[in-house]
């Protein structure tokens, strides 16, 4: 029975209304109306960069929104902060989860407000209220025991436990079945059963189209911030539900014509690392090929292992017919190969230093005036020459090269990441979330940069949650899931649903087909 | 799987155990005498300074931080509590006026650290030379004695031999503690049991793994923050009261490197300098483990500083434990936090 | 577009260059302010003959400051330093007395060799076992001390090689009251090798690049433990030069000096404006924070304070320079990222 019927008659627990919030660029929220009641599961979803995290941090008090109202239990919020939304009532389960690993269960449950007597804690009453606590949940952990010992489906209960133990009776789910196994999301699923029975009203955000099916009473679906639509679980199919998360009009911003591909520049054979397995695939020369796949599904994963920054089990990785037989960045880029981080201000470029600086730092031997041995003299007057050189051509947006590139907007700082490839010469790129972060101007820059690129022979994997810029850019498509490769596109053949189908773990249409002929 | 992971691990213990019972059975192997019920009480009345400024040390280093300036801040509350006797005050007056001192200095560190954000090694090698250049400014840099009467009932009460006391005069004094072993034990059950039992640990672990979301949890980040120099102070002053008992004498450089052994124990005790881990049991293990290196090579009659060299190498193949340790944490499971 | 602009209104300008040279800024308000209270009391301080004796100090503390500033550069520390120095002295044993007989360069040579392959066993235990530089230089530290110790036990190796006292204080020329000894000449030239090494070589980019951002530098290619390593046989060496300096200068070797010496290089360092957390200090601040700390030495000397007093003034100049620093660089940003649009 869903709690939609018995909705028109109680009171919402959490009301949204006309939710705006945005950020320099972007427009992340855009006059969301959302309501709870109480003992339903409601379940958010939508594509990476939706607006659902976003959503959630408004509701857990760490962003405040533009404009629009929240109200809990009918009152207004006027102002809002984690600690605000945690004494309301309102526990957030994140998926990168929040507890202290060297402490006990029970001293995590109760972490900043523990059973006293006095300035003692009363440890014997904490432990034994977490074991009832546990037990309700279907748990028999040993609350004396450390949390590190446990395994991560144990951990995410005790995070449900801590957020119980505050008298929440709101829970927001973010991806909680991300790194459970299917044992551990049955057993999460039943206490979600056990906790509607009391009443406990539940935002869920996941990309497991089954598990809405299975979990959920109503389903809101976002897409670029907006509302889509908000409807009963057992109102919507499958299908209809995927085309609602895709649907929007690709815009002409992608100015990508396909080139005739040579001969593949890189191949990656068998690959297996800690977050992927078997994974196969080839990018020729003049070829933008496309990576998608939800968040989780091991996309990074495979370009850290193959450009040399994880180590992998098995596999190869072959640039230009040559096998790579070390598995370092300073390998790869000696090949010619590179990777253009989804962190880039942490993993891309150093920031407190200048543009040049990080632009030069791979191709230093370009701007020697004499060296001996690997020891070499920079000569500045090379340096600023190739700088000058690149900023103009990448059109790089900085009135000096001498700018600490902290100061740099995102899109400018990608270019000098780019920048700092090309002038290390590198033929195969992969870039991993190349626009994240960037405004529509210069994502257009970067997109005709990368046309530029492919043009003159280079090879470029692009790893992206955008289906736009996937379906925009992409010769060919590959997808990825639970750390497979799922199947593979050609550009022509490739729409919104067939990829999302795909990403979320569905079969192919074709594959069905088959599977329906045997 | 199997949530339910009784098998051992070796992060069950403090780390500094496993380096401490490998160098008692080296010792006792080695060196005569050394497994003695007369050199254990030695052990347990000489090692007792150090063990509480190991415990002090620990504070800090769980958040995150480090006290650079505690053997500086022993010299300059004994100082003070040197000048109090000497002139003539009570011994449990000048004894508390000496751990007040002590405690306040810790307090500006942590005000330093945590309110005006300067970071910790900066801000207590700065008040190591401040703590030292007022030691040698309140004693103009010479040994202050005082008249045997100002601290006659301390020096008794900390001096005395309790098992003598209790079951008689032996004809073979066999094992002795003394009032001085009576005193520290205190001070070291007070100080576990101030951790375990109240907040302070979950909220100090809290702190060192994620200030930010300590603070979300409703912890009082400043007061634990803070708090955990003011307790390094406040041993400093406990440890000076010790030395003070012992010589009969205050010197103003009397505590002057003893912060590095006190991080050294801390640190092979599984104190890790990123903080959130770490015990007080683990420091006062590695405090005797660093204590029964001396105490072995003095008998073994060799050079003292072969003792340095045992004791450097063992912070390394500490480091190492450490390190093999929480990898066997990350083999067997969970630890995804 | 504002892609060329170089605007800076003039008064910006001079804000900017003092908030860049912060540490010139304190060596000036320091000794004016020495200066000013010795004239009170009619006293000459600034003279000639001072400021050469000055100079000469501040070389020697330039060298350990510079020893230091290669591994905080890294964004780790040496407390090794001091060890290093005694050690390599001992164990280049009686070639370094004046008794032994030998060329000077032979002690010479065997303790640079020996220095830097310490330092590369430092960087080996930092790099391969990953040990944090605190603990793995204070290990080394103990241990090193411990060896020395052990080696001469209370002996001492007096009237050192007499070349080498010439390196250490050696009197080369002298214009107009002002006098230039060896040490200076000597410092001088290693702060011109190093500051060129740092400031233009691909090694010097690499370890300030590496010392900012530690993972995008091995992300761009960058060998990074290669690099550090190299930053610890550096800093090796550097202890090595200091060693024979410092061990001229006072004409002994025992097993108990250079007790305080990495604390010192510290000082230096910290004063003469570099980062504990790496990738930022240059060798030139690095030489103006050992002239600052020699100042006020011989500036409290010479108003007669008290040795313990001038360690309270270092510990509180430590700390109001590093808060100082902290707060110019925040105002740098700032007045650059305005500049942009």
């Amino acid at each position: 029975m869903t709690t939609c019927e018995k909705g028109e008659l109680m009171e919402p627990l959490l009301e949204l209304k006309g939710i705006s919030k945005s950020f320099p660029g972007v427009q992340a929220l855009d006059d969301i109306n959302l309501d709870l009641y109480p003992g339903e599961v409601h379940v958010l979803i939508g594509e990476n960069g939706a607006g659902k995290s976003t959503l959630m941090k408004i509701i857990s008090g760490a962003y405040q929104s533009d404009e629009g109202t929240m109200e809990v239990d009918g009152k207004q919020i006027t102002k809002n902060s984690p600690i605000i939304s945690e004494q309301l009532g309102i526990g957030m389960i994140y998926q990168e989860l929040n507890l202290i690993p060297e402490l006990s269960v029970a001293k995590n449950i109760f972490l900043g407000h523990p059973i006293k007597k006095g300035f003692v804690n009363q440890d014997k009453k904490m432990i034994q209220k977490s074991r009832e606590m546990l037990k309700q949940l279907n748990m028999d952990v040993d609350p004396s025991v450390l949390v590190k010992t446990l395994g991560v489906g144990t951990q995410q209960m005790i995070e449900i436990t801590k957020a119980l133990s505050r008298e929440a009776n709101i829970l927001v789910f973010d991806e909680p079945t991300s790194s459970l196994a299917d044992a551990e999301i049955h057993n999460l699923f039943h206490v979600i059963r056990m906790l509607q029975e009391k009443g406990i009203g539940m935002f869920y955000i996941s990309h497991r189209l089954e598990e809405i099916f299975e979990i959920g009473d109503r389903v809101t679906i976002l897409r670029d911030g907006k509302k889509i639509q908000t409807t009963a679980v057992k109102d919507i199919n499958m299908d209809q539900l995927i085309e609602k998360i895709a649907g929007r009009k690709i815009e002409n911003l992608y100015p990508h014509t396909r080139k005739t591909p040579g001969k593949p520049l890189l191949q990656i054979n068998n690959l297996s690392g800690r977050a992927f397995k078997n994974v196969s695939l080839h990018v020729d020369a003049g070829e933008i090929v496309g990576m998608s796949g939800l968040v989780g599904a091991g996309r990074t994963e495979v370009a850290r292992a193959a450009f040399g920054i994880d180590k992998y089990f098995s596999g190869e990785v072959i640039l230009n017919d040559k096998k790579l037989k070390k598995c370092s960045p300073r390998e790869s880029v000696k090949h010619g190969f590179c990777l253009l981080p989804e962190n880039r201000k942490t993993e891309g470029l150093a920031l407190p230093r200048d543009v040049s600086e990080n632009m030069l730092i791979s191709a230093l031997d370009q701007t020697f005036s004499f060296k001996i041995g690997s020891f070499g003299v920079v000569d500045p007057k090379k340096e600023s020459a190739i700088v000058s050189q690149y900023i103009s051509s990448l059109k790089i947006a900085t009135p000096t090269a001498r700018k600490l590139t902290q100061f740099l907007s995102g899109g400018t700082q990608q270019k000098v990441v780019l920048a700092k490839w090309l002038v290390s010469k590198c033929k195969v790129f992969i870039f991993d979330e190349p626009t994240r972060g960037i405004d529509v101007g210069a994502k257009s820059e970067i997109y005709k940069l990368m046309d530029t690129l492919v043009e003159g022979g280079a090879a470029i994997l692009m790893i992206s949650s955008d289906l736009s810029e996937i379906l925009g850019m992409s010769d060919r498509i590959y997808v990825m899931c639970h750390g497979e490769i799922n199947g593979e596109f050609d550009a022509d053949e490739a729409t919104q649903s067939g990829i999302l189908q795909l990403a979320f773990g569905q079969k192919g249409k074709e594959a069905d087909e088959n599977e329906q002929q045997e | 799987m199997n949530s339910r992971n009784k098998s051992f691990r070796f992060s069950s213990l403090p780390s500094s155990t496993y380096i401490f019972v490998i160098l008692l059975v080296l010792f006792s192997i080695t060196v005569p005498n050394f497994f003695t019920p007369a050199n254990f009480s030695t052990i347990l009345e000489q090692a007792g300074v150090l063990v509480l400024i190991s415990i002090g040390a620990s504070f800090p280093i769980m958040t995150g931080g480090i006290d650079l300036a505690a053997g500086s801040v022993i010299s300059l509350c004994g100082i003070c509590m040197g000048v109090f006797l000497h002139n003539g005050i009570p011994d449990y007056i000048a004894v508390i006026g000496g751990v007040l001192v002590g405690t306040l200095f810790g307090f500006c560190n942590g005000y330093l650290v945590h309110k005006i954000k300067v970071p910790p090694f900066i801000t207590t090698f700065g008040t190591m030379g401040i703590a030292e250049s007022l030691a040698n400014f309140f004693s103009d840099s010479r040994t202050i004695y005082w008249k045997e009467n100002t601290n006659v009932h301390l020096i008794r009460a900390l001096k005395t031999d309790l098992l003598e006391i209790w079951f008689g005069n032996g004809n073979s004094k066999l094992f002795s503690i003394s009032g001085i072993v009576l005193f520290i034990f205190l001070v070291v059950a007070a100080s576990i049991f101030i951790f375990n039992k109240t907040s302070w640990k979950e909220n100090i672990y809290a702190i060192g793994h994620n200030i930010e979301s300590a603070r979300l949890c409703g912890i009082k980040v400043l007061k634990f923050s803070i708090g955990a120099y003011a307790i390094s102070g406040c041993m400093s002053g406990i440890a000076a009261i010790l030395i003070l008992v012992r010589s009969n004498c205050a010197t103003p450089i009397m505590g002057s490197g003893m912060e590095f052994q006190a991080i050294v124990a801390a640190t092979i005790g599984g104190n890790v300098a990123e903080g959130g881990k770490g015990s007080i049991p683990g420091s006062i293990i590695g405090a005797f483990a660093i204590f029964i290196i001396r105490n072995a090579v003095n008998y073994l009659g060799l050079n003292s500083f072969v003792s340095m060299i045992i004791t450097g190498i063992t912070l390394l193949l500490g480091m190492v434990i450490n390190e093999l340790i929480a990898a066997q944490d990350l083999r067997k499971g969970g630890v995804r936090v | 577009m504002r892609n060329n602009e170089k605007g800076l209104s003039w008064k910006n300008k001079v804000k900017y260059t003092a908030y860049r040279s912060s540490t010139i800024v304190i060596l000036l308000l320091v000794l004016a302010f020495f200066e000013i209270i010795n004239m009170v009391r009619g006293n000459n301080y600034l003279t000639m003959n001072n400021i050469s004796i000055i100079i000469n100090q501040a070389s020697f503390l330039t060298l350990v400051g510079l020893a230091q500033l290669l591994v905080v550069l890294t964004g780790g520390i040496n407390l090794a330093i001091g060890s290093i120095m005694v050690l390599v002295c001992i164990m280049a044993g009686q070639t370094i007395s004046e008794d032994g007989n030998v060329f000077f360069l032979i002690p010479v040579m065997i303790i640079l060799v020996l220095s830097s392959a310490i330092g590369w066993l430092t960087g080996a235990v930092v790099t391969k076992r990953r040990i944090p530089s605190f603990i793995a230089t204070f290990a080394i530290m103990y241990v090193f001390r411990g060896i020395g110790w052990i080696t001469m036990g209370r002996s001492v190796i007096y009237r050192i090689n007499p070349a080498i006292r010439f390196l250490a204080g050696g009197r080369l020329f002298s214009f107009a009251g002002f006098t230039i000894t060896m040490p200076v000449v000597i410092t001088l030239f290693i702060l011109l090798v190093l500051g060129f090494v740092l400031k233009k070589s691909s090694f010097g980019r690499q370890l300030y690049f590496t010392g900012s951002n530690g993972v995008s530098s091995r992300f761009s290619g960058v060998p990074t433990d290669k690099i550090v390593m190299k930053a610890y046989i550096l800093s090796g060496l550097l202890c090595g030069v200091s060693a024979v300096l410092y061990t001229g200068r006072l004409n002994a070797v025992e097993p108990s000096m250079y007790g305080n010496t990495h604390f010192d290089a510290v000082a230096v360092v910290l004063i003469g404006g570099a980062s504990m957390a790496g990738g930022r200090g240059d060798v030139w601040s690095t030489a103006v924070g050992a002239i600052i700390i020699t100042v006020i030495q011989s500036g409290m000397n010479s108003i007669q304070v008290p040795s313990e007093f001038q360690t309270f003034v270092l510990g509180v100049l430590i700390i109001l320079s590093v808060i100082l620093n902290q707060n110019l660089q925040k105002k740098k940003d700032i007045l650059e990222n305005d500049t942009k649009d």
